[in-house]
């Protein structure tokens, strides 16, 4: 847990050997078990890395990170991405610790070969599955909590990472959105971290595809061909505003999509893209989406304090966290209190 | 002859820019920039991906009337009641001035109520509130009265731009289903061995 204490604080070894005083060498024999450390050197790792001395104590996550996928951009520093990673591992190891007495929505959702159906026929099927069969997809973060995905809304240190999907080592699929990102951004971040969970997670696939295969995804399930086709006909700028507020997706993805149906050439996707740059709305577009609030995390919490008695610094005892971060982690927002769903007949 | 028609009709005083821009006016021009505000929040809450630019030019007109007259009407600015119909909706600020109220730029299309309008030939001070929507539409970026002196001159205008609300809190999508979470219950039927 050392190495994940360390990169998750975005720390280098020789950062935290100086910090702590001692070599190189030792902080990197500790971090690979070779040396233990006493309590006294704990003490000063608790307090640097502002982990509770317990977090020191847990065994590391068995499961590699090989099962992540990312939403990114490629020029993310190498620290940046051992930074995400660790604080993923934790997340999702603490994720498990808490749903230990919980029952989530089953995760119905197929998974599905890329090699057998194209991407946009299996985004299609999805929207069936989804009970979406034709129009904007409505809340995408509720109606997939709905089926089983936990949805964590976080930092994630930087803004050239959208998102990221995983499998916690119990089996939970997870997908991670950057919070610093718009709604119009998460949506297609979430849509895309989909298509990796149906086609690429049980399934052995070709590195080098999935990524354009995922997009393919995202791009029809948020906006299917056969209804957008005629929308994205004779686009201005005037129009894609109002095509943002009907689809909920960015105007770059509806620019994209217009090219990729063909609807506009490659010269007028090149205007469009001068365009956004001269009116400066590359990084920030106007017209906000609505936001699509997660709701299992925090009724996890709820139901941890309601029904099983805990306290929330007891909680964050548990998953060996200080407390002021594990709110931060955990309590996303103030949602609306709702009844606990019961079946008696069970 | 000049002097001879306007001595038919109630003869109005020149129109005094410091008696419109009064302090006394500044809580009307307040509330009159944040019910704009609301009427376009709310004109954002209705797909009009298919309206074209006079329907919903008339949408955002008519909730623009409907948020000013709703919060802003007071004993000073009072909404005509028409009977005749007709769209063009007013109200009088203290009896002294009409304001109209226009998405910019106002038409140039000539009609004799306009020209009536825009030449100031009523007995009151003619003042169009005007507000301009961006390219996007995704917000009013500005807000003011513009005063008329003949069809297409402008000889006063009055930006009230710094009363629009501007809404940065975004709003929560509406949910398809609550997720159903519940801590895990024993089966009452296991026994134990």
């Amino acid at each position: 847990m050392l190495l994940l204490a360390r990169e998750s604080r975005g720390l280098s070894q020789s950062e935290l050997a100086n910090q702590l005083n001692i070599s190189q060498g030792k902080l990197s024999k500790a971090e690979k078990g070779a040396q233990t450390l006493d309590f006294e050197m704990l003490s000063n790792l608790s307090k640097i890395t502002n982990y509770p001395i317990s977090f020191f104590h847990q065994a590391s996550p068995d499961s590699p990170v090989s099962h992540h996928y990312y939403r990114r951009k490629i020029s993310v520093p190498k620290k940046t991405i051992n930074q995400i990673e660790a604080n993923i591992k934790i997340f999702r190891k603490n994720i498990d610790e808490l749903m230990d007495a919980i029952e989530l929505p089953e995760y119905s959702l197929p998974s599905i070969n890329s090699d057998d159906k194209r991407p946009e026929e299996i985004a299609e099927l999805i929207r069936y599955k989804l009970k979406v069969t034709q129009g904007p997809m409505p809340n995408l973060v509720n109606l997939l909590e709905n089926h089983g995905i936990v949805i964590v809304k976080t930092d994630m240190f930087t803004n050239k990472i959208d998102g990221l999907s995983t499998i916690s080592d119990r089996g939970v699929k997870i997908v991670f959105l950057n919070k610093r990102m718009s709604t119009d951004r998460q949506r297609f971040s979430l849509a895309h971290e989909l298509g990796h969970l149906i086609m690429h997670f049980d399934i052995p696939s070709y590195p080098e595809n999935i990524e354009e295969e995922a997009n393919r995804f995202a791009s029809e399930l948020l906006m299917p061909k056969k209804e957008i086709n005629n929308d994205l006909r004779f686009l201005t700028f005037s129009k894609l505003g109002d095509l943002k507020r009907h689809w909920k997706v960015s105007m770059r993805a509806l620019v994209y999509r217009a090219k990729t149906l063909e609807t506009i050439n490659q010269r007028q996707y090149r205007n469009f893209q001068i365009n956004f740059s001269r009116r400066g709305i590359n990084k920030s577009e106007p017209i906000k989406i609505a936001d699509e609030k997660a709701f299992i995390l925090n009724r996890v919490i709820d139901l941890h304090q309601e029904e099983l008695g805990y306290s929330l610094d007891e909680l964050a005892k548990i998953v060996h966290l200080n407390p002021v971060e594990f709110r931060d982690n955990f309590i996303q927002h103030n949602p609306t209190k709702l009844t606990i769903v019961r079946n008696d007949q069970r | 002859m000049h002097i001879q028609q306007l001595s038919l009709f109630s003869t109005k005083e020149n129109f005094e820019k410091d008696s419109f821009e009064s302090p006394l006016n500044i809580g009307i021009f307040k509330s009159i920039g944040s019910a704009v505000s609301k009427a376009f929040d709310e004109f954002c809450t209705h797909d009009i991906v298919y309206f074209d630019k006079t329907c919903r030019s008339n949408m955002l007109n008519n909730l623009v009337v409907k948020m000013v007259s709703q919060s802003c009407e007071s004993e000073r600015l009072n909404f005509v009641k028409t009977l005749t119909n007709t769209r063009r909706s007013f109200c009088l600020l203290d009896n002294k001035y009409i304001i109209l109220f226009k998405k910019s730029p106002v038409s140039n299309v000539r009609t004799r109520q306009d020209d009536l309008l825009k030449n100031q030939e009523l007995s009151k001070h003619v003042l169009i509130l005007t507000y301009k929507v961006d390219d996007f539409w995704s917000e009013i970026s500005k807000l003011q009265f513009q005063y008329f002196s003949s069809p297409n001159q402008v000889t006063y205008s009055f930006d009230i731009s710094g009363y629009l609300n501007t809404n940065d809190a975004s709003k929560n999508a509406p949910i398809v289903g609550t997720p159903s979470v519940r801590v895990k219950r024993k089966d009452p039927n296991k026994k134990a061995i």
